[in-house]
């Protein structure tokens, strides 16, 4: 036992000396090539369990589908409503601003990746994609999926590929108002599971169906990207602040091609 | 040489199902730690220095995709080494049973999180990274990754022995 204990102590050593080669970035160009190539590897195998779950999904689920038809048709009749007005809106919005002068709305300068794998010990939430450095990405770049909703920040950049840390993470904490900019707070991950707008003053008016926005304060996250929708107010009105449970926008396990939102 | 060459394509179909299954079921606990199991199944039967060694190159492939700070994965697969030599060596027979599965399984699934996170602590004091608090690396869901180890441990070890034990 004595023995194992050195031999495990030299391990440790050996991987502290890991830890400095990779602090230094000379296992970058290793792990990124490493990362594509296991990534081209695991496609077919990826592509026939992809098929395998999406059968077995839609088997036991055929007979919700039928209901879930007819409430999509509504939801599509009541949203080609509400395009027609939002274009009406832009329209008048864009003419408007003409005539005030306003500067024009910024472009965003988007990078599409692909995510290549989620957190592998599935105790973060993190994804790795497929662009790094080389492709001008850094760290504390937005990430977003079409048409501008958040999905995370990028923590870490090697040349060619990422990490990007989703914002269901409880590490991640997004200043948000409501897109009626009645009320506003901090978005938390909640351990994966989904998002919490917390720190919100009891004067604010904060209710449910609310739409939840990146705010910009702090600089960290660009302003006005969607986040989620309130769908629970939890706190009472005796405490502090009033907290409520958001519905992300995006369905942060599907994620295959994400936009990076580059400074 | 040859046996090398073997085991490293034993334990690269190892990872390469891992990985698959982690990009198509991603964030589910049903997914078998295949890359720990083939430590694990390693560990029975060879010394611990030859583990070691094997402990860096499958860690290594785990670093892939990791997401937390490099040495994560290659420090978890040492301890999963640690603990299936003292379960064997120390408190069963090295011939494995269904209860020392069972016992080997469900200390790596309960302690690997927990040294992940220690790692995390130490790196994060370090300064190079931000480590994540400890209840994000405990979940019940983690019942779901016993059960799936221990279904999954009797083929791969039944694999490595047909293949490797000479």
């Amino acid at each position: 036992m004595p023995q194992n204990l050195a031999q495990i102590s030299l391990a440790v050593f050996a991987l502290i000396i890991l830890l400095f080669l990779q602090g230094f970035g000379v296992l970058g160009p290793v792990i990124d090539g490493s990362r594509l190539a296991a990534n081209f590897a695991i496609r077919p195998a990826a592509a026939v369990l992809e098929k395998t779950r999406d059968f077995t999904v839609a088997f036991f689920s055929v007979h919700s589908l039928v209901s879930q038809n007819e409430i999509l048709t509504n939801k599509v009749h009541s949203l080609s409503a509400e395009l027609a007005e939002a274009e009406q809106a832009r329209e008048e919005n864009r003419i408007l601003r003409e005539a005030l002068g306003f500067q024009g709305e910024t472009k965003l300068n988007l990078t599409p990746a692909q995510v290549i794998s989620y957190d592998y010990l599935n105790f973060d939430q993190k994804a790795i994609l497929n662009r790094g450095r080389d492709d001008g990405l850094a760290v504390g770049d937005n990430v977003v999926i079409s048409p501008g909703i958040l999905v995370g920040i990028i923590t870490d950049v090697s040349g060619k590929t990422s990490e990007m840390e989703l914002i269901t993470s409880s590490n991640m904490a997004v200043n948000g108002r409501t897109t009626d900019g009645n009320a506003t707070g901090i978005v938390r991950g909640e351990h994966g599971l989904g998002l919490l707008l917390d720190q919100v003053s009891q004067t604010e008016s904060l209710k449910k169906g609310d739409k939840i926005v990146t705010s910009g304060l702090g600089g960290k996250f660009i302003n006005n990207f969607f986040v989620g929708t309130v769908v629970e107010i939890r706190s009472g009105s005796s405490e502090l602040f009033q907290t409520a449970s958001i519905i992300p926008a995006a369905d942060f396990r599907n994620l295959e091609i994400v936009f990076v939102v580059k400074r | 040489m040859k046996r090398f060459l073997y085991l490293f394509f034993f334990l690269l179909i190892l990872f390469w199902l891992e990985a698959a299954f982690r990009k198509v079921f991603a964030t589910s606990y049903f997914v078998p730690q295949f890359v720990i199991l083939f430590i694990t199944v390693f560990a029975v039967s060879r010394d611990m220095k030859e583990t070691l060694y094997w402990c860096f190159i499958a860690g290594f492939l785990g670093e892939l995709f990791s997401g937390l700070y490099f040495g994560t994965f290659i420090f978890m697969c040492i301890i999963a080494a640690a603990i299936t030599h003292f379960v064997t060596r120390k408190a069963a027979y090295q011939d494995i049973s269904f209860s020392t599965v069972m016992v080997i399984v469900a200390l790596q699934v309960l302690l690997l999180p927990f040294f992940a996170w220690l790692f995390n602590l130490a790196v994060g004091g370090l300064g190079l990274t931000v480590h994540p608090p400890l209840a994000e690396f405990f979940s019940w869901k983690l019942v779901w990754r016993m059960v799936m180890n221990m279904f999954l441990f009797f083929p791969i070890n039944k694999s490595f022995r047909i293949f490797f034990d000479e």
